[in-house]
């Protein structure tokens, strides 16, 4: 009996500890351009879906109208296009040197966002870990983020008026802009 | 003996199998605002330190002139402060939302400080390294692909000084206007920039 236990003992110490040394080994991808860890993705998928699946909530988005849409172009262009691109501009630099890579929206051979409203939602909202998705819970209302998820949705098939609202946005892409253009996002909620 | 090799084997599948379970529960932290998981800085850092030990540059670059400060200063506010932060600006949402949080060069808010009797400090060989190749699983992009060597190392010399920069080095890490020409991306392409460095 006693064997019995050393064996599975040391075999539960097997593994974490041959991990340990994969990491010590200074060969694990540590570069955001190395290849991918073993079994890296299958993994965070499962624990990423498991957790969406468990925790979202179905929501509905309500009266998408291109007021609504040209918000949440606003707050796109000063949130998320520094890594998730703006309609004609490269991707920049920032969003090319991350692992993994964010999904770029507006490549004109863009894969469709299709995830249900309440995915996209959820992923706004917490964020997605050891990504750089950042989860603007604390950042953004209720409010914005349903704009934000409803333009996100129609990316696609966006309005005159949210592809100018995006295409106002600074040149790097990203939200180093003067507070007044905050403010803006917030008064145009109001009206 | 058999036996013994049988349960062996259990043991050794136990701990994937159980991690899978946990992964697959969706009790796993996913969200960014939710807590670590378990040992992940331990390993997070093991990884990262055991890395870089392998790879630093051999020699730091010497201490830095007031001009390669400028011009850290400038890719620095086009590429890093987005995440990491400037003197006198509050934090983007971006900055707040990441996991794990962005360490932030300039205390929001606040401006720098400058004491011009203490020397410049050269760059530090391990924020070449997570400037270059970036750092997986955190959100740092590698800008070994946007940025020259040299545009590398005066990121690196910016950083080594953030609490004590010259004046005109905060003007340009601020965006004054009344700095003299900028180029509007430093990527490499940009033969201005590497105009600059002659």
């Amino acid at each position: 009996m006693s064997k019995f236990l050393t064996g599975l003992l040391i075999g539960i110490i097997l593994v974490p500890s041959a991990f340990y040394l994969y990491l010590r080994s200074g060969d694990a991808p540590v570069a955001t351009w190395a290849p991918p860890m073993p079994l890296e993705r299958f993994l965070v998928r499962t624990a990423m879906h498991a957790t969406i699946d468990h925790e979202e909530t179905p929501i509905r988005l309500t009266a998408v109208s291109d007021d609504s849409l040209v918000a949440g172009a606003q707050i796109y262009s000063q949130d998320c296009a520094v890594c998730h691109g703006l309609p004609g501009r490269a991707p920049t630099p920032v969003a090319e040197g991350m692992y993994p890579r964010p999904p770029q929206f507006f490549r004109p051979n863009a894969k469709k966002i299709d995830d249900p409203a309440s995915e996209v939602y959820w992923k706004v909202k917490n964020g997605i870990r050891l990504t750089g998705m950042p989860g603007f819970r604390a950042s953004l209302n209720e409010a914005q983020l349903r704009e934000l998820t409803g333009f996100l949705e129609d990316a696609a098939s966006l309005p005159p008026a949210a592809i100018a609202a995006l295409k106002a946005a600074p040149e790097n892409g990203h939200g180093q802009r003067p507070p007044s253009s905050r403010h803006a996002v917030l008064k145009h909620k109001k009206a | 003996m058999k036996k013994y090799a049988i349960v062996f084997i259990a043991g050794i599948l136990l701990v994937p199998a159980a991690f899978y379970l946990y992964l697959r529960s969706g009790y796993a932290p996913v969200s960014t605002s939710a807590s670590p998981l378990p040992f992940e800085r331990f390993f997070a850092r093991l990884a990262m330190r055991a890395t870089m030990s392998h790879e630093l540059p051999k020699a730091d670059a010497g201490p830095p002139t007031e001009a390669q400060l400028a011009r850290g200063a400038h890719i620095y506010r086009e590429y890093c402060a987005v995440c990491h932060g400037l003197p006198n600006e509050p934090r983007t949402a971006i900055s707040k939302g990441l996991y794990p949080h962005p360490p932030q060069f300039f205390k929001p808010g606040e401006s720098t400080t400058y004491n011009p009797n203490l020397p410049y400090r050269p760059a530090k060989r391990k924020v070449y390294w997570k400037v270059k190749n970036g750092i997986r699983l955190s959100g740092m992009p590698s800008f070994k692909g946007a940025l020259t060597e040299e545009q590398i190392w005066e990121v690196s010399q910016f950083l080594g000084n953030a609490r004590n920069l010259p004046p005109k080095v905060v003007a340009v890490v601020e965006g004054k206007p009344e700095q003299p020409q900028q180029a509007k991306s430093p990527s490499k392409s940009h033969q201005q920039i590497a105009a600059d460095h002659k």
